[in-house]
Order: C-alpha cells, then sequence, then structure tokens
C-alpha cells in the first residue's frame, strides 16, 4: 500500500507541470528555511497534502488498487511517457490529451487538467514556502523531505483505515463498520426491507452496493433452487428406492432421511456461495469509497 | 434377495420408472441458472425444466405416500397425509422462487434507476 505513495516517479510531476503551463499565481512572500520545519509540519500542510492526493491518481500502483488494473507498470509509464512526448510536440491534439486521460482512467481530458494545475500549483507553493532560497538541497533537507512524504503516507493509510467514520449511511453502518454477518436465515436474507425504495443511499457507491447485493441475493436463490434440487432429488431418491426394497415405511423413512441431508447439504453449498458473493460486494463498495474519498 | 428385489419391482413399478425419468431429465438440463439473463429464453426454459424435476419429487412423494394409505391403519393414513403435503411443497417450490427473483429484479431495475438519476 504504501507503494503507493512512495512510487510515484519525479517524471510526472516535472511534465505534468510543463504541461499546466505553470502560469497559477503563487504566494510567494513566505520564504523561510527547510531546515526550521519539522517533517510533520511539512506533511500538514494542505499544499503537500494536495500535491501527493493529485500525484497519486498519475501513480500506476494507485490505478492497480484503484480501479483493479491489470496493466503493468512499466506498460502504465511506458504508455504515459509516449504519450506525454507526443503531447509536449503537439500541445493543442486533443485526441493525445483524451488518450493520456484514459490511459490513468480520469473522466475527461478537464480532469486530467485539473490534476495535473494541483500538481503545479502545489508544488510551486511548496518550493516557495519551503526551499524558495535553496538553489541546492542539503541532505538534511531532503532527509526532512522524504520523512514528510512518509509521514503524508503514514496519514493516508490512517485515514483510509477510519474511512468508516466519515461515510455515515444506515448501509454503511450495516454493513461496513459491523462487517460481521448475523446468523444465516434464508427468509431474514431474503427480506426486501429497505430494498424496493432504495431511500437510504447518499451517494453512488452505496446504490452500487445495494445493486450488487440484490444480484448476488438473486443469485443466491438461483443457487438454491438448483443445488438444493440436486441434492434433495438424489438423496430422496436413493433414500426411497433403498427403503423401498424392504417395505412401504422404509421407503418413506429413506425418503425423508434423504430430503433431511439433500437439504442440508444443498443449502450449505448455497449459503457459501452467498457468503462469498456478499464478501465480494463489500469489498467493491469499500473500493469504491476509497476511490471517492481520493478525488 | 434377489427375489425380493424383483417383487419390489414389480410392486412399485411406477417409481422406478419415475425414477428413471428423473435421472434422464436431470442430466438433460443445462447445469446453471446464474450465467442467464433472466428475461432470455434459455433462462425461462433451464427454470422450467428444474421446475419439472421439482415436480417429479412431487409425484414420487405422491405415489409412496399412496403406497402407504393403500396399507390402511390410522399411522399409515398419517404418513401418507404428510408425505403428501410435502409433496405439495415440492410442487409450489419453483412458483415461489420465481416470484421471489422476479421481486429482485424489480428491486434492482429501482436501484439501477435511483444510480442513474443520482449520477446526473
Amino acid at each position: 500500500m504504501k507503494k503507493i505513495f512512495i512510487a510515484t516517479p519525479l517524471f510526472f510531476l516535472i511534465c505534468f507541470m510543463l504541461l499546466s503551463g505553470c502560469t497559477k499565481s503563487v504566494d510567494s512572500t513566505i520564504s523561510t528555511p527547510a531546515s526550521v520545519y519539522t517533517p510533520g509540519d511539512i506533511a500538514g500542510d494542505p499544499a503537500f497534502t494536495g500535491l501527493y492526493d493529485a500525484l497519486n491518481h498519475f501513480d500506476p500502483h494507485y490505478l492497480q488498487l484503484v480501479y483493479k488494473d491489470q496493466r503493468t507498470t512499466t506498460e502504465i509509464n511506458t504508455g504515459a511517457a509516449t504519450l506525454i512526448k507526443k503531447i509536449q510536440e503537439d500541445p493543442t491534439n486533443v485526441r493525445l490529451q483524451q488518450e493520456l486521460a484514459d490511459i490513468y482512467r480520469f473522466k475527461n481530458i478537464e480532469e486530467l487538467k485539473y490534476y495535473s494545475d494541483q500538481i503545479a500549483i502545489n508544488a510551486a507553493v511548496i518550493k516557495n514556502k519551503y526551499y524558495a532560497k535553496d538553489t541546492k538541497f542539503s541532505s538534511k533537507q531532503v532527509a526532512t523531505y522524504f520523512k514528510a512524504r512518509s509521514l503524508y503516507a503514514r496519514n493516508r493509510m490512517d485515514s483510509v483505515m477510519n474511512i468508516e467514520k466519515i461515510k455515515p449511511s444506515s448501509m454503511y453502518d450495516d454493513y461496513v463498520l459491523n462487517p460481521e454477518p448475523p446468523a444465516f436465515g434464508f427468509f431474514g436474507e431474503m427480506d426486501l426491507e429497505g430494498m424496493d425504495g432504495g431511500g437510504e443511499c447518499t451517494d453512488d457507491c452505496c446504490y452500487q452496493f445495494q445493486a450488487c447485493n440484490t444480484t448476488a441475493r438473486s443469485r443466491y436463490l438461483e443457487n438454491f433452487y438448483s443445488t438444493k434440487l440436486n441434492t434433495v432429488a438424489s438423496s430422496t431418491v436413493v433414500g426411497g428406492s433403498i427403503g423401498a426394497i424392504f417395505s412401504p415405511l422404509g421407503a418413506v423413512a429413506g425418503s425423508l432421511v434423504g430430503v433431511y441431508f439433500g437439504s442440508y447439504i444443498g443449502v450449505s453449498v448455497a449459503n457459501e456461495i452467498f457468503s462469498l458473493d456478499k464478501q465480494a460486494c463489500l469489498l467493491l463498495y469499500k473500493s469504491c469509497l476509497l476511490k471517492s474519498t481520493n478525488r | 434377495m434377489n427375489n425380493l428385489i424383483l417383487k419390489n419391482y414389480k410392486e412399485n413399478k411406477l417409481i422406478y420408472i419415475g425414477v428413471f425419468a428423473f435421472v434422464v431429465i436431470r442430466i438433460c438440463t443445462p447445469y446453471s441458472l446464474t450465467e442467464f439473463d433472466h428475461n432470455s429464453l434459455i433462462y425461462k426454459f433451464n427454470f422450467f425444466i428444474i421446475g419439472l424435476n421439482y415436480w417429479f419429487i412431487t409425484v414420487l412423494f405422491l405415489l409412496i405416500g399412496y403406497n402407504t394409505f393403500k396399507k390402511g391403519g390410522k399411522l399409515n393414513s398419517l404418513i401418507a397425509f404428510v408425505l403428501c403435503l410435502l409433496g405439495l411443497c415440492f410442487f409450489i417450490f419453483p412458483f415461489y422462487i420465481y416470484y421471489e427473483i422476479y421481486k429482485l429484479d424489480q428491486a434492482l431495475i429501482i436501484i439501477h434507476k435511483k444510480l442513474e438519476s443520482f449520477k446526473k
């Protein structure tokens, strides 16, 4: 996870600063040597946080984690580097800009520009605030900067771990704050209360979660229907047939034993599949929240 | 033992034919329902075929119940009644499942509509 925040290449920082033109005005009145600042001061600076929040969107590890991107880090970096080179040669080419936005999974070019602007603005603020008078950085300054970056990563990790505290929807309370599933009951799981209107959600992640859960319930019913049939029917038929060799009462007893064992096995299999589906929904929900929190 | 099995076969011929038919239909039924769209014809066909299997179990229960009832006596009649009730449950089960899945589909449509309107 920490790789997300650490592995961001400086290359992109420079390239996007060039891309956005560096035209924003920056407060340059404050210029104090970095040595007087602690890593905590720098890490807590909104400009520093804003810089790395924006940089994360250009990090291949971020794409792999949040969007389940199947491309390798090298593929993403190489593809982006080639495009950036082309854009520098032809800055007005919209198609190239859109391709770059697609590589980093931005919704559109405006979003790409927004984040590259954020990088440029915040980088300039940090430069002027902490390193304005420095043309060459001392080893202490570099160490302070890297410690600040580690602190940022740790703070970010903590905020992700405590993400539960910032999404107060009832669906969230039920499934994320209390992820322990209640005792499984067919009628409890099939209860549609709260599902028909879907009115409790306040964000699109919640709606996606509701949709995922509803699909899981539907899949459960289908599995319940087909899997239970296999086991109940075969056990009933086998039990009844064996019992019927001896007497009609034996057939009855054999059938009932078959129904019991068949139901147990069939329902267990369907329940297990349902639990896995629900876990998948929960992971997708958390991923969606993480994604929306980072944006 | 062979004579006993043969005698039993002759007495319960219908049950054995039912079992055979059940096995044949089950083998011919495509395995999974979850792979198909609920509105597709193949999904409905699969659902119906699996439903047929449940109705076969209903027939088997009724036959066993009937055989038990023929023996006479209060206990046998009671057992036959319970078996017929169980058979009825197996008959209704496919309708019940189909109705539940239909309700979930409707709920899903509403959720997707709300999601779309939320995104707009």
